[in-house]
C-alpha cells in the first residue's frame, strides 16, 4: 500500500480552501503551512495561462527526508506516509533542507499568536493544546492526516472514500481536485486518474518517486 | 510533548449555515469543550460545494474569536465627526444605549416617519450578511432610498434584468449541459460571488466534462484563468461586441430558434412607427398599481403606473397563416410573422424582431473590434460557435420531458454590467442567449430556481413556506411572486412583484430617484458629491436624521469624502457590528456589538431565493442557522435589539409594536396559522418561529429540533421546477424593450424641467452599445482604465480581518497590489513592488505596490475590492493593499441613465512614487 | 535579487536556501566552518608534528565547531540520537566521524606528549579527521534540490579548504610559537600548492554548476554577477586568493623566515575571511528550483 494524492488542476480553481482547511484542523500558528497555493502565469499577452499549483508534502517514495534524518524522527511508514515523529527529532533542519519541494518548517515559536500582541485566543488555545499540539522546536510538516487515517481505519472505515478517512484538504476543496487513494492499486481511483489523465509528479529528475500527482 | 492534552469533555459535529456571503452554505462546525475549532461543507447538501467549503467560510472561525470584536455597547464622546477622527468611545451598558436611542427615534418617528432610516439593519458588512432580520420597525414607516454599501455596485441593472428575463436575481449557465459559455465580466464558478460554492462545484464538474469556457475580462484572474478562451476586453464595450456577435447569428449565420422567439418572447410583437407595441384597441393606457418604498419589504408603498395594458387591450402580432394581426396569445393563430412589413387599424407595423434585425446591422464586427480591442476574426469565430454549438432545433429527454437542448449561455456580472451602458448591455447578454432559444432550457442561460411547487406531500399547504412561482403578467410577460433582497418573504402584500412590470417615470421630488428612474433600484445619490445639487434640481430633500446602520459604506462604495460628507450630515447613526469598521469609527453615535453567524438561530438564511438554491435538476436543500457558541460578552444579535427597541417603542408611542411585528413575520414568512405561537405578544425566539415555519413547510415531525439534528431537507426538484419556461405560457421581453419608447418622451421632460441630465438617447427599445464616460475622457495622460475585481479570497469589506485569509492574501500576487500590464508598467519605468499612485482624471488618488502580469490588459490597472483598510478596530486588515472604490466618482454623470447604477470604472494615470518621501500608508 | 522575495514568489521563482544559513542558520555556517577548520588543524599538525596545531585544530573543531552546532539544534539534549542514521545521512556520519576524530585525537594528542605516539592511532585520527573535514560538503552535495550543492566537486573544494585553512592556522601557530623557521618552508610548500588547487576547483565547481541547470546557473549568476558579487570579488578572491597568493610569490622569493610576521599573519586572516566567505556564499546563493512554471515576464520582476 502506497497512499498518494492527485491533484486536478482543471478542476483547481486557486480558492486557498486547502491551506486554510489544513490551518484550521491542525491549529497551525501563522506563517506555518503544511500546503499551500503557488500561482504564477506563463507565456505574453495575450497567450497566457494562469498557472494554479496545490501543493503539499509529496510523501515520496525515495524520500530524501527520511534518508538524511539522523535521528530517525522522519520515518517512512508501510502505507507510504512520510511523517516527524517528534519526539526523537533534534532539530537540526537537515531535512527542510534536503527537501527539493520545501515542504518542511521548523516550528520555532509554537505561540505566535494570530493576533499580534492581542494574546491567545480560545481558538488557538483549544487548538494546540488540544486539538493539534505541536513540539516546539522540531520539523513539522504535512502527514497526509494521518491520525484521521487511523481512527478512521479503526472504524471501519475507507480510506479516501469516507470523509473520516480522508485528509482535510481533500474533504475542503469545494471543486473536488483531490484525489486520495493507493498508488500501489492498479484500479484504485488514484491510479485510474494517473493513468487516464497522464497524471506526473513534480521534479520527477530528481528520483524522489513522489506520491502526489498532479493532472492538467 | 510540551503541551499536555487537556481533558475532553466535548467533541461535536453541528450543522448550521454560512454567513460569511450572501450565498449562506451549509456548513458543519466542529466544537471541541464549548469551542468551534473547524468549520467543513455538507456533503449531502445540494447548497453548497457537497463538502468543501470556500476559504472564507473556513476562516469563519476568526471571526467568531477575534479579540477586537466589539463586546460592549461603545458612546462616542467626542461631537466631532470624520475619517481619522478619534471618537472616545466610551463603553455603555444597553440600558444607557437603549436611553439614547428611544426617545429620539420615537421624536423622529412622531415628526415624519422618513426621518428615519433603517434599511439595511443587521448583517451588514459583518460577515453574516442575511441573518433574516425582520425589519420589524419598517411597518412603522422609516425611509430608506438608498443602498449603503454591500450593494451600490452590484447587480443595478444585471438584477432587474435577470427578473425580467429569468425571474431571478441574476442569471447563470445550465452548468450540467452547457458546452460553450460566455462570460462577461463574471465571477461564476470561482470561490465568489453569486452561489460562490454551488457554482465552484457545477463549473467544475462541467469543465472536467469539457465545458468550454469563453471569458471576455481585461483581467485573466480567477474565471479567466479556468477558461478555454480568455479574451481581453477594453471596460464598457461588452454591449459592442455582443451585438457584433448577434449581427453575425442573425444577419450573417442566420441560426435562430424562430419556434423560440415566437412563442417566448415578444419578437412577434407589432411595433408602430412610435416605436411602440400596436394594441388592439389603441395605445396602452398604463395600469395603476403600488410599489413598495425602501428596500427591505417594508409594508409602505406608493401608487405608481405600469407600462403596459391590461387583458382588453393587448399587444398585436400578425398571424402569417391567416394573413392578419392577432393578440398575441390568441389560441387561433397558425404561425407568427418575425419579419415583414404590416398594417393593422391603418397603423404600419412591423414584427419586434424586424426591427432588431435591421438594427443589428450597425454593429459590424469591425466596429466592435475598434471599441474593445478583439480581433474582428476572434469575434466572428466566438459568434460562430456559440451559434452551431446551441444546436438549435435539438432536443433532451429529461425523466420523460423532451425539452428544447441548448448547450450554449451567456452571462455577464458586475464586470461587464457595472459601466454607464449597463442597462443594454445586460439586455445584450440576455438576447444572444435568446436568438439561439438558450433560454432556461436545458444548457442554457439560466436564473437561480424561480418555481417550487413545494415540499413533497405539502404542495397542497396554504400559505406554503417553501413555494413560489413566477407567472405569465402583464402583456403575457414573465412576472415573479416573491424577489428581491427579502426574498424568502412572500411580497403578497405589496402589488409591485418583482422587476415587471416597470412603472412610469415621474418626478414626484424624490430623494431617492427611484420615482425618476424607475428601471433600476439601486442609486447612488445619497452618497454622490453631487448630491445637493441634484437634490436641488430634483426639489428633493432627504429628510433622513438617524440611521441605523450595519454596513460599511466608506469602504465599499465609492468617492470617500462624499460619503462622508453624507455620513456626516445624518444627525445620529447607530452602528449594529461585529468589529468597528471605517464608518462606525468615523461617524457612528452608538456602536452596538452584534452576535456573529455563529452565534445565532435563524430559520429564514435557508429561505433566500437569491443563491441558496442550486439550479438545473439539482436537488432542492433547505437549512437552518442554529448557534454554534453562545454570545459571549454583551454581544446581541441586531434580531434581538430590533425586539428591544419594539418592546420600549411601544410603550412611548402606545402601540403593541412586538405583536405587529410577529404577525406580520408569521404572515409573510409564511407559516399556517395551525402553527402559529399562542402568545404574539413576545420575543418570539428564532427556534420557535423556526418551529412553527418547518413544521408548517415540512410537516409537523420535522420541527426545530429535527433541522437542528440533521441540519438540513434535501428533496429531488422536478423538471417543471427546473425548466419551468417550458412549461408555462409566459413570454420575456428581451427581442425589443418597448417599455423604453414609453419613457423617453417622459425622462426627455423631467430632463427639461429638473435639468438632470438622464441621456434620452439610452432610452431607445433595440438594445443597443454606449460609450461611456470612461471613454469620453480626452486627456491623454489619463490613459488607463481603472477598476476593482473579486478576489477569491474576499466578500464584502470584513474579510481581510482573518489572519488565515491575509496570510494567503500576501501568498497571491493580486491581493494587496496594484496589477497592470507588464509591458505597459516597463513602458512607464515600473517595476514590480514599486510605489505608485494612482490618479483619477477628476483628481482622486490612492497609492499602493504595483504588480506587473503578463495576463493583463495594456490598458488597465486592476485593484482588488474591499482592500485598504484604515479602521482601528481592525487590525489585521489595517493598511494592507489599496482601496480602489475611493477612486470612484460618485456623481449623476457616471451612472447608467436608465438603470442608474454606478460606473464601476475610472480613467486614470499611474506614476512612480519614492517611498521615503512619500511615506508608506 | 532574493533579498525582498515576496511570499508569493516562494517556489514559484528560484527560491533560496534560508534554513542553514539565516538567522539561527548562521550558526550552522560557523559551525561547519570551524569543525572543518579544526580538522583541518589538527590532521596538518600531526604531519608537521606540530602538538600545537594538534590542540587547537581538536579544540577548534570540537569545542568551538561542535558547540556551535550543538547550540544550533532545536533540542540540543537530544543531540546524541544524531548517530541513529550513519546508513543514509551524512549529519549522523558527520556526528561520528568528529566523534571519533576527537577520542582519537586526544589519544593521539596524550600519546604525543607522553612519548609513545603510536602509528596506528595517528592513522585512524588523520583518517576521522579528514573525514570530518569531508562531511559537510558531502552532507551538502547529498541535496539533490539545490543545483549549487548537488556536485561531486563540493566535498572536494572542502577538503581542500578545510585542510588549507589548516594549514594557515597551523603556519599561524608556528610563528606565534616561533617555530616558523623549522615549520614555515614545507607548510608554505602545502598551502602554495592548495592555494592553486582551491582555485582552480572553485573556477570548474562555478563554471559546472553554471551549466547543470537554470537554478545553478542563477545561483552562479548571483555569485559572480549578481547580489553576491561585492563578497565574492572583494573578499573571496582579493583578499582570499590573491592577497595570499601575491604573498605566496613574495616569498616564495625572499623565504618566509625573511617575511615580516604580519604580512604572514595578514595572509593567513585573509585565506580563512575568503573561505569562510566563500562558504557563507555557497549556503546563501544555494536556490531550489520552482515547483511551477513560470516564464511570464520574470526579467523585470523586482525578484
Amino acid at each position: 500500500m502506497r497512499l498518494g494524492m492527485v491533484i486536478d488542476r482543471k478542476r483547481c480553481i486557486g480558492c486557498y480552501s486547502c491551506q486554510i482547511s489544513c490551518k484550521a484542523a491542525h491549529a497551525l500558528p501563522p506563517d506555518v503551512f503544511f500546503g499551500r497555493v503557488l500561482v504564477s502565469e506563463t507565456g505574453t499577452y495575450p497567450t497566457v495561462t494562469k498557472q494554479i499549483l496545490p501543493v503539499l508534502c509529496n510523501h515520496c517514495k525515495e524520500a530524501a527526508c527520511v534518508k538524511v534524518c539522523p535521528t530517525g524522527a522522519t520515518q517512512k511508514r508501510e502505507d507510504g506516509i512520510v511523517y516527524v515523529n517528534s519526539e526523537e527529532c533534534v532539530g537540526c533542519r537537515y531535512c527542510i533542507v534536503a527537501c527539493p519541494y520545501q515542504m518542511r518548517t521548523y516550528n520555532s515559536d509554537g505561540n505566535k499568536e494570530y493576533w499580534p500582541g492581542q494574546g491567545l485566543t480560545e481558538l488557538e488555545r483549544v487548538g494546540r493544546e488540544i486539538l493539534y499540539p505541536l513540539e516546539p522546536n522540531t520539523v513539522i510538516k504535512c502527514n497526509f492526516c494521518m491520525e484521521k487515517l487511523d481512527e478512521g481505519l479503526r472504524k471501519g472505515l475507507k480510506i479516501g472514500i469516507d470523509r473520516e478517512a480522508t485528509p482535510t484538504c481533500v474533504n475542503a476543496c469545494p471543486v473536488k481536485a483531490r484525489t486520495f487513494g493507493d498508488l500501489d492499486d492498479p484500479n484504485s481511483n488514484v491510479s485510474k486518474l494517473i493513468k487516464e489523465r497522464k497524471g506526473y509528479p513534480l521534479h520527477s529528475e530528481l528520483g524522489t518517486e513522489p506520491s502526489v500527482y498532479y493532472l492538467d | 510533548m510540551q503541551n499536555a492534552k487537556r481533558e475532553i469533555w466535548e467533541d461535536v459535529w453541528l450543522h448550521t449555515q454560512c454567513s460569511r456571503c450572501y450565498n449562506d452554505c451549509g456548513i458543519q462546525v466542529h466544537r471541541v469543550n464549548g469551542v468551534a475549532v473547524e468549520i467543513q461543507g455538507v456533503p449531502d447538501s445540494t447548497h453548497g460545494a457537497m463538502g468543501g467549503l470556500c476559504s472564507k467560510g473556513l476562516a469563519g472561525l476568526q471571526v467568531l474569536y477575534d479579540p477586537n470584536r466589539l463586546n460592549t455597547p461603545l458612546r462616542r464622546t467626542n461631537p466631532e465627526k470624520g475619517i481619522g477622527v478619534d471618537p472616545k468611545w466610551k463603553k455603555i451598558t444597553w440600558e444607557e444605549a437603549y436611553d439614547e436611542i428611544v426617545p429620539r427615534l420615537k421624536k423622529l418617528l412622531e415628526e415624519d416617519p422618513r426621518k428615519v432610516s433603517f434599511g439595511q439593519w443587521g448583517g451588514g458588512s459583518s460577515p453574516s450578511w442575511s441573518t433574516g432580520t425582520p425589519s420589524y420597525l419598517s411597518s412603522m414607516g422609516p425611509y430608506s432610498g438608498f443602498v449603503w454599501g454591500g450593494g451600490l455596485q452590484c447587480g443595478g441593472a444585471s438584477h432587474p434584468i435577470g427578473g425580467i428575463t429569468h425571474g431571478s436575481w441574476s442569471v447563470v449557465p445550465d452548468f450540467k449541459y452547457s458546452n460553450y459559455v460566455l462570460y462577461f465580466g463574471a465571477s461564476k464558478g470561482h470561490a465568489a460571488g453569486h452561489s460562490a460554492m454551488i457554482t465552484a462545484r457545477m463549473a467544475a464538474e462541467a469543465r472536467a466534462r469539457g465545458m468550454k469556457m469563453i471569458v471576455f475580462d481585461p483581467m485573466c484572474r480567477v474565471a479567466a484563468s479556468k477558461a478555454f478562451e480568455w479574451v481581453p476586453i477594453v471596460p464598457g464595450t461588452d454591449g459592442a461586441v455582443i451585438l457584433a456577435m448577434c449581427n453575425i447569428i442573425v444577419n450573417e449565420l442566420g441560426i435562430i430558434d424562430k419556434p423560440f422567439l415566437k412563442m417566448k418572447t415578444n419578437a412577434p410583437y407589432l411595433v408602430g412607427p412610435d416605436m411602440k407595441y400596436v394594441r388592439e384597441n389603441g395605445p396602452a393606457r398604463g395600469v395603476k398599481g403600488h410599489r413598495a418604498l425602501g428596500q427591505q419589504g417594508e409594508n409602505r408603498s406608493e401608487e405608481i403606473t405600469y407600462i403596459g395594458d391590461d387583458e382588453t387591450n393587448k399587444p398585436m402580432v400578425w398571424d402569417v397563416g391567416e394573413g392578419k394581426a392577432k393578440v398575441y396569445d390568441d389560441p387561433t393563430i397558425k404561425d407568427y410573422a418575425l419579419e415583414g412589413n404590416f398594417e393593422y387599424r391603418g397603423i404600419k407595423c412591423q414584427p419586434s424582431f424586424q426591427l432588431l434585425k435591421e438594427h443589428l446591422k450597425e454593429y459590424t464586427t469591425e466596429m466592435a473590434s475598434k471599441v474593445s480591442s478583439i480581433p474582428p476574426e476572434t469575434i466572428r469565430r466566438i459568434a460562430t460557435d456559440f451559434a452551431h454549438e446551441a444546436r438549435v432545433g435539438s432536443t433532451i429527454n429529461i425523466n420523460g420531458h423532451i425539452l428544447p437542448y441548448r448547450p450554449v449561455a451567456a452571462i455577464i456580472f458586475r464586470g461587464g454590467e457595472g459601466h454607464g451602458n449597463a442597462y443594454h448591455t445586460c439586455f445584450a447578454v440576455s438576447l444572444i442567449s435568446a436568438l439561439v432559444g438558450a433560454v432556461e432550457t436545458p444548457g442554457g442561460t439560466t436564473g437561480w430556481p424561480a418555481r417550487t411547487l413545494g415540499f413533497p406531500g405539502r404542495e397542497e399547504q396554504d400559505p406554503g413556506g417553501f413555494k413560489w412561482s413566477v407567472f405569465k403578467g402583464l402583456d403575457g410577460f414573465l412576472q415573479n411572486q416573491r424577489f428581491g433582497p427579502g426574498s424568502g418573504r412572500s411580497n403578497k402584500d405589496v402589488p409591485y412583484h418583482g422587476e415587471w412590470p416597470i412603472p412610469y417615470p415621474e418626478w414626484k421630488h424624490q430623494p431617492g430617484l427611484i420615482d425618476i428612474q424607475p428601471a433600476g433600484r439601486f442609486k447612488y445619490i445619497v452618497g454622490g458629491s453631487d448630491r445637493d445639487e441634484v437634490w436641488k434640481k430634483l426639489g428633493a430633500t432627504y429628510p433622513v436624521e438617524m440611521m441605523f446602520i450595519s454596513r460599511n459604506p466608506l469602504m465599499s462604495i465609492g468617492d470617500r469624502d462624499a460619503l462622508a460628507n453624507a455620513l456626516k450630515s445624518i444627525k445620529f447613526v447607530v452602528v449594529s457590528e461585529l468589529f468597528n469598521t471605517e464608518t462606525s469609527e468615523g461617524f457612528a453615535d452608538i456602536v452596538l456589538p452584534d452576535g456573529c453567524y455563529l452565534e445565532k438561530d435563524s430559520w429564514h438564511v435557508g429561505l433566500m431565493q437569491n443563491f441558496n438554491h442550486a439550479w438545473g435538476m439539482d436537488d432542492w436543500s433547505y437549512h437552518i442557522t442554529q448557534t454554534i457558541a453562545k454570545p459571549t460578552h454583551q454581544r446581541k444579535s441586531a434580531d434581538e435589539v430590533t425586539y428591544d427597541l419594539a418592546v420600549r417603542l411601544g410603550k412611548e408611542l402606545g402601540r403593541n409594536l412586538v405583536r405587529e411585528a410577529n404577525e406580520r413575520f408569521l404572515r409573510t414568512a409564511p407559516i399556517s396559522k395551525e402553527y402559529w405561537p399562542n402568545d404574539l405578544d413576545r420575543y418570539l425566539t428564532a427556534a420557535e418561529l423556526g418551529d412553527a415555519f418547518t413544521k408548517s413547510t415540512f410537516g409537523p415531525e420535522h420541527g426545530w429540533d429535527w433541522f437542528k439534528k440533521h441540519g438540513f431537507m434535501r428533496w429531488p426538484k422536478r423538471v417543471e421546477e427546473a425548466y419551468w419556461l417550458q412549461f408555462l405560457p409566459m413570454r420575456i421581453p428581451v427581442i425589443y424593450l418597448e417599455w423604453l419608447a414609453h419613457m423617453k418622451p417622459i425622462v426627455e421632460d423631467i430632463n427639461q424641467k429638473t435639468g438632470v441630465f438622464m441621456d434620452p438617447v439610452q432610452y431607445t427599445p433595440l438594445i443597443s452599445w454606449f460609450p461611456c464616460t470612461i471613454h469620453k475622457v480626452e486627456d491623454p495622460e489619463y490613459d488607463l482604465y481603472c477598476y476593482s475585481y473579486r478576489d477569491i479570497l474576499h466578500s464584502s469589506s470584513q474579510t481581510m480581518e482573518q489572519p488565515w485569509l491575509d496570510e494567503a492574501s500576501q501568498m497571491n500576487p493580486w491581493t494587496y497590489n496594484i496589477t497592470m500590464n507588464a509591458e505597459t508598467g516597463r513602458k512607464k519605468g515600473l517595476k514590480d513592488g514599486d510605489l505608485i499612485e494612482v490618479e483619477t482624471y477628476l483628481g482622486r488618488k490612492e497609492k499602493g505596490t504595483v504588480k506587473l502580469m503578463a495576463g493583463h490588459h495594456p490598458l488597465t490597472v486592476g485593484i482588488s475590492s474591499t482592500a485598504g483598510h484604515f479602521a482601528k478596530g481592525q487590525p489585521i486588515a489595517f493598511g494592507k493593499g489599496s482601496n480602489f472604490n475611493t477612486l470612484l466618482p460618485m456623481t449623476f454623470e457616471h451612472t447608467d441613465p436608465v438603470a442608474g447604477n454606478l460606473e464601476t470604472c475610472v480613467r486614470v494615470t499611474v506614476r512612480k512614487i519614492d517611498e521615503n518621501k512619500e511615506g508608506a500608508k | 535579487m532574493q533579498a525582498n522575495m515576496k511570499p508569493f514568489e516562494w517556489m514559484v521563482k528560484p527560491t533560496p536556501q534560508k534554513e542553514w544559513i539565516e538567522r539561527r542558520g548562521i550558526l550552522l555556517w560557523l559551525a561547519f566552518f570551524f569543525i572543518e577548520l579544526g580538522a583541518g588543524a589538527f590532521f596538518v599538525g600531526t604531519i608537521f608534528k606540530s602538538i600545537e596545531a594538534m590542540l587547537v585544530g581538536w579544540l577548534v573543531c570540537g569545542v568551538i565547531g561542535g558547540g556551535i552546532h550543538i547550540l544550533y539544534l532545536g533540542h540540543p539534549f537530544r543531540f546524541w540520537r544524531m548517530v541513529s542514521r550513519p546508513g543514509s545521512s551524512w549529519i549522523s556520519r558527520g556526528l561520528i566521524f568528529v566523534s571519533l576524530f576527537l577520542i582519537f585525537g586526544l589519544i593521539q594528542m596524550i600519546m604525543v606528549q607522553a612519548g609513545g605516539a603510536s602509528p596506528v592511532v595517528m592513522v585512524l585520527a588523520d583518517l576521522f579527521a579528514f573525514l570530518t573535514i569531508v562531511y559537510g560538503g558531502f552532507a551538502m552535495n547529498f541535496v539533490n534540490g539545490i543545483a549549487l550543492w548537488n556536485t561531486a566537486l563540493l566535498p572536494i573544494i572542502y577538503g581542500v579548504s578545510g585542510i588549507w585553512g589548516g594549514a594557515g592556522l597551523a603556519l599561524g601557530i608556528a610563528l606565534a610559537s616561533g617555530e616558523v623557521s623549522t615549520l614555515g618552508p614545507s607548510l608554505e610548500e602545502w598551502i602554495r600548492l592548495l592555494l592553486v588547487a582551491y582555485a582552480f576547483l572553485l573556477a570548474v565547481y562555478l563554471v559546472s554548476v553554471r551549466y547543470t541547470n537554470p537554478t545553478g546557473r542563477l545561483s552562479v549568476q548571483s555569485i559572480i554577477f549578481g547580489r553576491f558579487k561585492a563578497l565574492m570579488w572583494l573578499v573571496v578572491v582579493l583578499l582570499g586568493l590573491a592577497l595570499p597568493m601575491t604573498i605566496v610569490v613574495i616569498s616564495f622569493n625572499t623565504g618566509i623566515e625573511n617575511m615580516p610576521a604580519g604580512a604572514l599573519y595578514l595572509s593567513i586572516f585573509c585565506e580563512l575571511l575568503g573561505d569562510l566567505t566563500l562558504r557563507y556564499l555557497i549556503l546563501k546563493g544555494g536556490l531550489y528550483s520552482p515547483l511551477i512554471p513560470s516564464s511570464a515576464y520574470s526579467p523585470s520582476s523586482a525578484f
